[in-house]
């Protein structure tokens, strides 16, 4: 009986296929990198991370350490990541501000280590004919949103400064060509972050946007990695950082805005007044990286707002998970650490 | 000779049927103690008590439950009365049989969840889909039990019926329906049991309530207790309601277990 039990938890451990990692190396052999990915599930995305996917910028930083780059883009976006992390089979992914929050409040031993983007503008559709004009009167009306994801939180936000909470309203989980399926059926009255290629299409109009909107209602994103990637290979942290940092500082570069909407525009979020929406930020402001006490605070703002409402269950102590060693680092090594202040 | 509950189910059965579970729950907590899986995946037993309690407490499990289960008995009355009527007609009539049978049983072959793109397009994402994804999955397995039961009846029931001149109505209430009942609940029992398994699918779609949407938005907020608190819950309706379809098989089926000299 003695010898079974024994044998048991081996025999358990080599048919899930549980790899032992080794720890006498410098260096790992592939770094798993989660891409923010998109509701239709194509291997692009948006923002620093499609920079860094387009243009190989990881794959030349990490070639000549023969490290193998494997590359994350899941349709469930970041939900999705949250679970890959939890399962083991990511060492580094940046993804919006909700699913950060949701996961590291349930328990993932992941450090902050990068703001991602900084006030992302979002909107709500809703039909052409439609007799709404204002947030307020979605109440009691079918809104799609991709659920668990930086648009849920964002619409929360929006819900309550217009007197609302997601109780008033019928919260459908949709995203990407779902939503835009059941939209364009008449079975929602309004998508929340709804493709824009429909109002260019006449089939959609905009009821808000955030572009007007101060930054602490703006979704954002960030780069997670985990407790134990950091923790051995720091150096190689480091220099994914700087890879992300360098991406930002093209991003925050007017010069480079078309060749920035051509690769944003592979995840198929083409409409024609792409350029124009993208200009009405300020691109310094927007691509800045830094973990200053600004990006702090309103992780810490949000993150207080998802305990209050029930989003998450643990309370979050922002500052205690942020990680700012490898991106004053990186910044220094760059000559970049004034560009941002 | 083994004791019986009320039921006539054999406590014996019973206490084998929970050997089974209890060696999983062993098995869990021992993956749970050498840490094989994740915590935030494989959760503690405890935990998932705990998160059932907090679900019971709030009231969210019993609105879920509540709303799920009108669904499924909405979705297997429709789609089980729809596979009845079809079933006896189709039993009794080598025409029907001849003229609709082949149409059925190539529809028989689909995936349920193939027939959910064109149910989102022709019904939108309301109510109404998710009904009728739940009919479309109640539906053939009625229909293919009914059709068996009643083109089994035996012969010389049907001579029975020549000679005591039953009509329509009389036929179909005193031969076939009682002949093809044994059939007719197994389609029931598989039915529910189907609608059950499929219900997580139906509310993935543009749902604000239920125990899949609860499991789906547990997952989305990465509170995987409430998904495995959701499948114990599934589960564990699913194994009631067959429970309960076994005692109701076993009245109804009575005059056929004392007929066959079957004990009760």
């Amino acid at each position: 009986m003695m010898k079974w039990i024994k044998i048991l938890p081996v025999a358990v451990l080599l048919l899930m296929g549980v790899t032992v990692v080794s720890h006498a190396e410098d260096k790992p052999k592939v770094i798993r990198y989660g891409f923010n990915g998109n509701g239709l599930g194509r291997p692009f995305t948006g923002g620093v991370g499609g920079v860094i996917n387009d243009k190989n910028l990881l794959e030349k930083e990490f070639a000549k350490d023969g490290i193998r780059i494997e590359k994350t883009f899941l349709a469930s976006t970041g939900p999705g990541l949250n679970e890959a992390f939890a399962s083991g089979l990511l060492d580094i992914a940046g993804f919006g501000d909700f699913p950060n929050i949701v996961g590291r409040a349930g328990g993932l031993k992941t450090r902050w280590i990068l703001v991602g983007v900084r006030g992302d503008n979002s909107r709500i559709i809703v039909h052409p004919e439609s007799n709404i004009t204002s947030v307020k009167q979605l109440k009691g009306l079918r809104i799609g949103v991709a659920k668990g994801t930086w648009a849920q939180l964002w619409f929360a936000k929006i819900l309550v400064v217009n007197g609302l909470t997601e109780k008033d309203v019928k919260v459908l989980n949709l995203k990407g060509s779902d939503a835009t399926a059941a939209f364009v059926a008449g079975s929602i009255d309004a998508v929340v972050g709804g493709s824009l290629s429909l109002v260019d299409q006449g089939l959609a109009k905009i009821l808000y946007e955030s572009n007007k909107d101060p930054q602490s209602l703006r979704g954002r994103d960030g780069l997670l990695v985990t407790e134990a990637f950091a923790q051995k290979y720091p150096d190689i942290v480091k220099r994914i950082v700087k890879v992300n940092i360098q991406a930002a500082y093209w991003l925050s570069q007017p010069q480079n805005t078309a060749e920035y909407l051509r690769i944003s525009g592979k995840t198929g979020g083409v409409y024609k007044d792409a350029k124009k929406d993208y200009l009405t930020h300020d691109l310094k402001v927007k691509w800045n990286p830094r973990l200053d006490k600004e990006a702090i605070d309103h992780y810490q703002a949000k993150a207080d707002f998802c305990y209050a409402n029930g989003y998450i269950r643990n309370k979050l102590d922002v500052e205690k998970w942020a990680d700012k060693s490898f991106s004053e680092a990186a910044l220094k090594e760059l000559g970049l650490e004034n560009y941002w202040k | 000779m083994s004791k019986r509950n009320f039921s006539g189910i054999d406590l014996k059965d019973m206490l084998l049927a929970l050997i089974v579970p209890l060696f999983v729950l062993v098995l869990w907590q021992i993956a749970v103690s050498l840490q094989l899986f994740s915590e935030l995946l494989l959760i503690p037993p405890v935990t998932l008590v705990k998160t059932l309690r907090d679900l019971a407490h709030s009231g969210d499990l019993t609105v879920n439950i509540i709303a799920s289960s009108k669904r499924v008995v909405t979705g297997f009355l429709i789609g089980g009365s729809a596979g009845l009527i079809l079933g006896v007609f189709m039993g009794i009539s080598s025409f029907v049989d001849r003229f609709i049978g082949p149409l059925i049983k190539a529809c028989k072959h689909v995936p349920l969840f193939a027939w959910m793109p064109m149910i989102i397009l022709l019904f939108g994402i309301g109510e109404l889909t998710k009904v009728v994804f739940l009919s479309i999955g109640a539906f053939f397995p009625i229909l293919y039990n009914t059709y068996q039961g009643v083109s089994g009846v035996p012969k010389i029931y049907r001579e029975l019926a020549q000679v005591f001149d039953y009509k329509s109505y009389r036929y179909l209430a005193k031969i076939i329906i009682p002949s093809a009942m044994p059939s007719i609940i197994t389609g029931v029992r598989l039915s529910f049991g189907i609608l059950w398994m499929f219900l997580v699918g139906a509310e993935l779609f543009g749902s604000e309530d239920g125990l899949g949407y609860m499991m789906t938005w547990g997952r989305q907020l990465f509170q995987i207790d409430v998904v495995m608190a959701g499948l114990v819950v599934i589960g564990f309706i699913g194994f009631l309601m067959n429970y309960i379809l076994g005692i109701i098989e076993k009245h109804v089926l009575r005059w056929q277990l004392s007929f066959e000299g079957g004990a009760l």
